[in-house]
């Protein structure tokens, strides 16, 4: 009787276990956010909306899951790090680092997060270089494994010159900036923050995407493969409010308070005005992959092949899962509201 | 006692099971998943690694330019402490003015130095030589000075006795005697210039084995970052062999005394 008690009651805790575990493996206790900045709150485009506006908290309030955001200095290899330590389950950073996720990892790209994204390079005021060809032999801050890195490969492969033809120095976070304020380097990489140098005289462009727009970036928001599969809803629903995100601060009529809230973050508010200034945020907060984007990024997969940044080179169909975000933009009835480019950032219909 | 052959193979083949170890548990750790990182690699990715970096010369160039800058600052750094540990330990006066602010110094970790050069000195050669003259100098300049107090009383008054001028003092009694500590002080300087060679080119740098590493390390290329530590460690161990095969040298009078 005594035995079969026990076995009873071993069954009955091993189903009480096994269920518990059942249970608990429906819904994450936290969502871990990744993104890069130096400062809270989260800087730009939608992770800048959803943080600033807590739309992921509100949405997952009721399920009881925290939203934990997490700010990389180190930017997107420092994003990378955490994916590859399981430290985070989304993220969104440029496309170089993205490209380098994947080609080392397993995640999955779900949606755009910036298309477009400019990127300058200056020189010291009194400089005496006017080329890139000029900048041979002297120090240059790149910010290795960063879409900066991408866009100074590019444009040095653009005008025919090898990398080390230049005194490429590594810097992360603001250590570049540093050391170009103090005129311990010659040139430095810097996006729309550019206007700030300029203004300030502190630094004079020479070249930048305005003049070569293939250069531009791009960055996307990634999962990792085994949080989606582990929580495909949860990951929809991320993505859902995401896209919500995406379409209140890209309306016209939420122009001023979508700058607004991306100044928060101490880039003033004038730069993103110039920044953007006769673009609608429409074509640059626009999670749907179009033809610009995806030739982009297959041609960001390409030449990080080419140039030995990544190992081994993949499909963008095998990265890219939108089954996600299609499903999001059906039910929020969205499919034709963001424009497309063709191949060339020319309007396409969609 | 002089090892035996056999005596030999038998500490070589002991000294090779652990490393062997870590790399099976690397191979199953990479090949079965055990983890959800990433940077877990197989022994094998690594290897190919080393075969490509070889190939393609940048691992020996990039290696070669951070041994160099580690010679250079070996000898600049060597020189200056065991002229300065020479004179603290025979002056005591000397030893009163500086040993206060020269031990105080010393605690500063040597990777702390690096904002400070790089605002003294700037991005550059310059930065990466001197700093790397600094770490060396301190250690240096203690075993030193501890090795010259350490000189033993009969003998300098040995020298005493035969009215040795201060310069014949120090070139046959201090010197000699001192050079054990000298060498030891040597060793300790040859890593530790190793360490800050690494974490200068870390910081910032654009060439170098840890401008390699740090470069690998944004790329997630981790097989490129363990080949580097592959590659500085093997030349670190190579020089110190050097290191120490150059102390049987100077030091063969104690085997013949002994």
């Amino acid at each position: 009787m005594r035995k079969i008690a026990s076995v009873f009651l071993l069954l009955g805790i091993i189903t009480t276990l096994l269920s518990g575990t059942a249970l608990s493996s429906d819904n994450p206790k936290v969502i871990r956010i990744g993104c890069t900045g130096s400062n809270r709150p989260v800087p730009g485009n939608t992770f800048g909306i959803l943080h600033q506006l807590h739309l992921l908290e509100d949405e997952f309030k009721k399920d009881g899951i925290q939203v934990e955001w997490n700010v990389f200095k180190g930017a997107g290899p420092a994003s990378n790090e955490a994916l590859a330590n399981g430290a985070v389950d989304f993220v969104t950073f440029g496309d170089l680092p993205s490209i380098i996720g994947r080609a080392q990892g397993k995640i999955k790209l779900l949606a755009i997060h910036e298309t477009r994204r400019a990127a300058y390079t200056i020189v010291q005021p009194d400089s005496k270089a006017k080329t890139i060809a000029d900048l041979k032999g002297k120090k240059w801050g790149v910010s290795y494994g960063t879409s900066s890195h991408l866009y100074f490969s590019r444009l040095v492969d653009k005008f025919g010159l090898k990398e080390n033809q230049f005194n490429a120095i590594s810097f992360s976070g603001g250590d570049g900036k540093a050391a170009f304020l103090a005129k311990q380097i010659d040139a430095l990489n810097v996006g729309s923050d550019v206007t700030d140098y300029v203004a300030l005289g502190q630094g004079k462009v020479i070249y930048g995407t305005d003049k070569a727009p293939e250069l531009k970036g791009t960055a996307g928001l990634v999962v990792t493969e085994a949080f989606a599969k582990k929580y495909p809803e949860i990951t929809y629903r991320f993505v859902k409010t995401y896209v919500r995100a995406a379409k209140l601060g890209s309306e016209p009529k939420n122009r001023d308070k979508t700058l607004a809230l991306w100044s928060a973050t101490g880039t003033p508010l004038s730069t993103y005005k110039k920044e953007y200034e006769n673009v609608p945020l429409a074509l640059i907060i626009n999670p749907v992959p179009d033809e610009y984007t995806i030739s982009h990024l297959k041609d960001g997969i390409k030449f990080a092949k080419e140039k030995g940044i990544i190992r081994k080179a993949f499909a963008f169909e095998d990265w890219y899962d939108g089954s996600y975000l299609n499903r999001a933009l059906k039910e929020l009835k969205l499919e034709k509201y963001w424009p497309a480019s063709d191949i060339n950032g020319k309007p396409t219909p969609r | 006692m002089r090892q035996t052959v056999r005596q030999k193979v038998i500490t070589l083949i002991l000294g090779l099971v652990l490393p062997v170890l870590i790399l099976i548990a690397m191979e199953v750790v990479a090949r079965f998943e055990l983890t959800t990182s990433q940077l877990f690699v197989e022994p094998k990715v690594i290897f190919e690694t080393l075969v490509d970096m070889i190939k393609g010369d940048e691992l020996f160039i990039n290696l070669g330019i951070s041994t160099l800058r580690v010679s250079i600052g070996f000898v600049l750094g060597g020189a200056a402490g065991l002229l300065f540990g020479t004179v603290m330990g025979i002056s005591r006066t000397f030893e009163s003015y500086v040993g206060p602010i020269f031990n105080a110094l010393r605690q500063v970790p040597v990777l702390a130095w690096i904002p400070l050069f790089i605002l003294w000195v700037g991005i550059g050669e310059g930065f990466n030589i001197s700093f790397i003259a600094v770490t060396a100098f301190f250690p240096m300049a203690l075993s030193t000075c501890e090795g010259v107090k350490g000189v033993s009383k009969s003998e300098m008054e040995v020298g005493a006795v035969l009215e040795f001028s201060r310069f014949k003092q120090l070139s046959t009694i201090i010197l000699p005697s001192t050079l054990p500590a000298i060498f030891t002080g040597l060793r300790l300087v040859l890593s530790i210039t190793w360490m800050a060679v690494v974490g200068a080119e870390l910081v910032v740098s654009s060439e170098g084995i840890g401008c390699m590493m740090y470069r690998a390390r944004q790329q997630l290329q981790v097989d490129t970052v363990l080949v580097c530590i592959l590659a500085v460690g093997l030349t670190g161990y190579t020089m110190n062999i050097l290191l120490e095969q150059t102390e049987h040298y100077f030091l063969r009078w104690r085997k013949v005394a002994g």
